[in-house]
């Protein structure tokens, strides 16, 4: 069987949650064996010197069986790819290659055209989708969120998308619609990481039974020497479990801005001491008012006790893991948008670091609460306070999270199941397959 | 001795204020600051103005009559004049347009506004239509490039206009901003009675000529043809395209969801000239990803509806035509299949279907005419007005063809030769409205039947296809009037006769 897999941008050129799953799936196929080709989009965000004179898709970097897709003119709009060799070039691409299987991990960059192109080119083939987020419901970035209040949207329609966009009329939104569901309509089936996303996108409209519930593909990271060789932690043997610690991006969603709060409410509410480390990036993309109290709670500005320290140990990469992870006790995610899957959940299961998670979207279907890990009111700072006291004082809490913890499938599972979906073997759409 | 050197000669510190530029002239320094002063002006030339002046009383009113002539447009043939004048004293009766001084005068009388800003600047407690306005058709006699400029109040005083505002325009630049104010100003009292008594006193007529003018200035920039043409199309779709590039690709797409599309062809006419390369662009995407024939006719200006899907239909291979405006599609598969049947089919019919809003809701079964009572009453005359049939209202899901008086021209399916016979869309309408009811109550003179489909569904999101700018509110009025003139005894006794 030969596989194509289609990936929004290369993780080696920009991290993110949806290319980092689509290559280490790449990879676990290779490794399985399996004929898989990689079809990474680049664009022009990224370092333009991979730009050709004349090429819409190049090799990259030498790596055998990895190809980049030159995407210079997406349009954001209508989510089209405006430029009409990219569209030639690709149909080509899919005659050279003769996949039986087409499996595209997203359409920004490539744009809606080329499902259709897939489907037109290749008759035979299975074409699937994974659906990393909402951006085909959502216009406001995917996120869900009302654009005028940051309140939770629950579900898009014309009119509730005009609210959150006023200068875009309604009927905008319908034909928005009806082109990506137009588009969407040529795949065999769709993979969904959480059971969350998969009822999302069946009450948009998307056919159930066309959903399956995969797991992201993840390398176990605390299979690595650095891990299994370390030192013992004080989290291995203090009964005193008092680190939190946040990774992700530094920017408003994340809610980093609700444990700011929940610190000055323990700070005044309970006498423990406590370190709160953040490891992440792209402050850049925050707002102002984000920015700022960031910078007032990692220099010290912002007035805390001695007793809770702050700290910022800046960006990560995933072979950081284990140095990271070594010296906390909980990871914090403590989202205030719909979370689809919450990578950040599985670099906490994989180190047996429970995780302390807001009660939303995938983050509540992953974590099991008082089994695996701690839940709390998306946004709600006093009853993060009220964990914070918890996890630092309570004995056996920490130990019994931390041994209840799932791990991660492993990469091999991974493929397995998405192999099940790609030859039809799969269990009826629906059932979620959490193990993968 | 000259008075004025001897006013100058006995009262030195004037020429300094005339130096100063407080005043110009020595009898202006008399008239308005001497003589109150116990100055005295001496000299036989002077002295009888000055004697005239000083004998004059006091006036009870104001010297001059507050004015402002604010916008002159001009073009060869045309001009127009915008401003304002305290009348209320003395009304104004015309508005002159001279060549020059002893040269051929042409009068008209003034049309009047309602200027809120005029009335605070003078304070004036009761509404009060200030403002005036004309539109000049300058015959030939008068000289390509006409000056003299005045108002002529009813005393018969006469108040030269300023040139200092005069701005030489294009004609459709001129056309444009005279349709804008017209479509934008304010009245006291029904802006659709005046607008009939001003057009049947005589604009009309201008408006026509200028329009018909501007008409002659048409031309395309550029033509695409993108796919495989079928020599024979099934179905000619024919799109008139302004403003809003993206429904293009868009509307192909969606005709897409339902159907092969290698044996129709789409033609869309572009009315904006900034969109062409765009329009260009995505007809290449769209007949490349759909496989279908798509066509782009750029023309040099906004030509209005009628005559863009003239030029379009003029291009059309297929015998079955499909006048269709950007933001309507299909409804579903079936909608699409209604469509195919009927082609070679419409010989003598005209065939509109059930238009949807995009909440599912009904935009159109049809259209009937109405005479509006209350706008008649004011305008004294009768005034239609065109209605869709159950706009608003939820679907029946019925499926029948009736007989409608009228149906809308956002989709309107006909065969080619019946359209020839008729001579197409009435160019006379100003950019758009109306020419699809006029064209509907050709047809029906003629004998034929104009159809309502209900099984014929489509979406039609209305007012969204297209821009809106301020000259379009001038011309729906110009329109309005045009069609009710046009059609009123006929539609009178149709109605009378349903």
């Amino acid at each position: 069987m030969r596989i194509l897999e289609i990936s929004l941008f290369h993780p080696e050129l920009i991290r993110g949650g949806a290319q980092q799953a689509a290559y280490e799936l790449f990879l676990g196929m290779r490794k399985s064996g399996l004929d898989a080709t990689l079809l990474a989009s680049a664009d022009l965000s990224g370092p333009n010197a991979l730009f050709k004179p004349g090429a819409i898709i190049t090799g990259f970097d030498g790596r055998e069986n990895e190809f980049l897709f030159l995407s210079d003119a997406f349009d954001h709009a209508w989510l089209r790819n405006l430029n009409i060799r990219a569209l030639k070039w690709f149909e080509e691409f899919l005659l050279d290659r003769k996949p039986d299987v087409v499996h595209f991990h997203h359409f920004l960059t490539f744009g809606l055209e080329l499902f259709l192109l897939a489907r037109r080119t290749l008759p035979k083939a299975k074409l699937f989708l994974t659906l990393h987020e909402f951006l085909a419901i959502c216009r406001a970035d995917g996120h869900m969120l009302r654009t005028f209040d940051k309140t939770l949207c629950t579900g898009a329609s014309p009119v509730r998308c005009h609210q959150c966009f006023p200068d875009i009329t309604p009927e905008m939104f319908r034909l928005r619609e009806d082109w990506i569901k137009q588009a969407f309509a040529v795949f065999d089936g769709f993979i969904a990481p959480t059971a969350f996303v998969r009822d999302r996108y069946a009450a948009w409209g998307l056919p159930p039974r066309k959903i399956h519930v995969i797991s992201n593909a993840q390398t176990d990271y605390a299979t690595l020497d650095s891990w299994r060789h370390r030192p013992p932690s004080p989290a291995d043997r203090s009964r005193r479990h008092n680190r939190f610690a946040f990774f992700g991006q530094l920017v408003d969603v994340k809610g980093l801005g609700v444990v700011f709060e929940a610190l000055d409410i323990f700070a005044k509410r309970y006498e423990e001491d406590l370190t709160f480390e953040i490891n992440g990036s792209n402050l850049k993309f925050a707002t102002e008012k984000f920015r700022t109290q960031f910078d007032e709670f990692v220099s010290g500005k912002h007035a805390l006790p001695g007793r809770i320290k702050v700290s910022w140990n800046g960006s990560y990469a995933m072979t950081d893991l284990p140095s990271r992870m070594a010296r906390i006790d909980w990871v914090l995610v403590p989202s205030i948008w719909w979370e689809i899957f919450g990578l950040v959940l599985s670099e906490a299961f994989m180190f047996h670091r429970p995780p302390i998670a807001s009660r939303i979207g995938g983050l509540a279907e992953r974590v099991r609460h008082e089994k695996d890990g701690l839940l709390f009111d998306a946004g709600d700072a006093s009853e993060l306070a009220d964990i914070f006291y918890r996890a630092t004082t309570e004995d056996g809490l920490w130990e019994r999270l931390s041994a209840a913890s799932p791990g991660v499938p492993s990469v091999e599972s991974v493929v397995g199941a998405h192999l099940k979906v790609f030859t039809g073997r799969a269990a009826p759409a629906g059932r979620r397959a959490r193990a993968a | 001795m000259d008075a004025e050197l001897a006013y100058l000669k006995r009262y030195p510190d004037v020429a300094g204020a005339i130096k100063a530029g407080t005043v110009t002239s020595a009898l202006e320094h008399f008239l308005n600051y001497g003589r109150f002063e116990g100055r005295v002006w001496l000299g036989p030339e002077g002295s009888s103005a000055a004697a005239e002046a000083v004998a004059e009383p006091p006036p009870l009113e104001p010297a001059t009559v507050a004015h402002n002539c604010e916008a002159i447009f001009v073009t060869p043939g045309f001009l127009f004049v915008d401003g304002w004048v305290d009348d209320r004293f003395d009304a104004l009766a015309a508005i002159e347009v001279a060549a020059n001084a002893n040269g051929p005068v042409l009068a008209l009388s003034p049309c009047r506004y309602r200027r809120q800003d005029v009335e605070q600047h003078l304070g004036v407690a009761s509404p009060f239509e200030g403002g005036f306005w004309q539109l000049f058709e300058i015959p030939p006699d008068l000289g390509a490039r006409p000056v003299g400029l005045r108002l002529r109040l009813a005393s018969g005083q006469a108040i030269p206009l300023g040139a200092g505002n005069i701005t030489r325009l294009s004609l459709r630049e001129h056309f444009e901003a005279f349709l804008a104010f017209y479509g934008r100003r304010q009245l006291i009292g029904s802006v659709v009675a005046r607008c009939f008594a001003e057009l049947a006193g005589g604009l009309a007529g201008t408006i026509e000529r200028m329009h018909e003018a501007i008409r002659g200035t048409y031309a395309m920039t550029s033509e695409g043809a993108y796919g495989r043409r079928p020599p024979r199309p099934l179905l000619s779709f024919v799109c008139c395209i302004y403003g809003i590039p993206d429904f293009l690709f868009l509307q192909v797409a969606q005709f897409a969801r339902y159907a092969g599309l290698e044996r129709c062809e789409f033609i869309y006419i572009n009315n904006s000239p900034e969109l062409e390369e765009v329009l260009h662009r995505d007809a290449e995407l769209a007949a490349f990803l759909f496989r279908t024939s798509v066509r782009v006719i750029s023309l040099n200006q906004n030509t209005g509806f009628s005559h863009a899907n003239n030029v379009g239909i003029a291009e059309a291979r297929g015998q079955t035509i499909v006048v269709i405006n950007p933001d309507v599609f299909p409804h579903s598969a079936a909608s699409f299949g209604t469509l195919s049947g009927l082609v070679q089919k419409t010989r003598h019919n005209l065939v509109g279907g059930k238009l949807f809003y995009a909440d599912g809701t009904v935009m159109h079964e049809g259209m009937v005419f109405v005479a509006d009572p209350r706008l008649s009453a004011l305008a004294r005359t009768t005034v239609w007005t065109v209605e869709h049939l159950r706009k608003g209202f939820p679907d029946l899901g019925d499926g029948a063809t009736t007989k409608v008086p009228a149906i809308s021209g956002a989709l309107m399916v006909f065969d080619r030769a019946d359209y020839d016979k008729l001579g197409g869309f009435d160019e006379r309408f100003v950019y758009g409205h109306y020419e699809d009811a006029d064209l509907c109550l050709r047809f029906a003179d003629n004998g034929w039947k104009v159809l309502y489909d209900a099984s014929l569904c489509f979406w039609h999101y209305e007012g969204r296809g297209s821009v809106k700018r301020p000259e379009h509110a001038g011309a729906v009025h110009y329109n309005r009037w045009l069609f009710s003139h046009t059609w009123s005894a006929s539609l009178s006794r149709r109605n009378a006769e349903a």
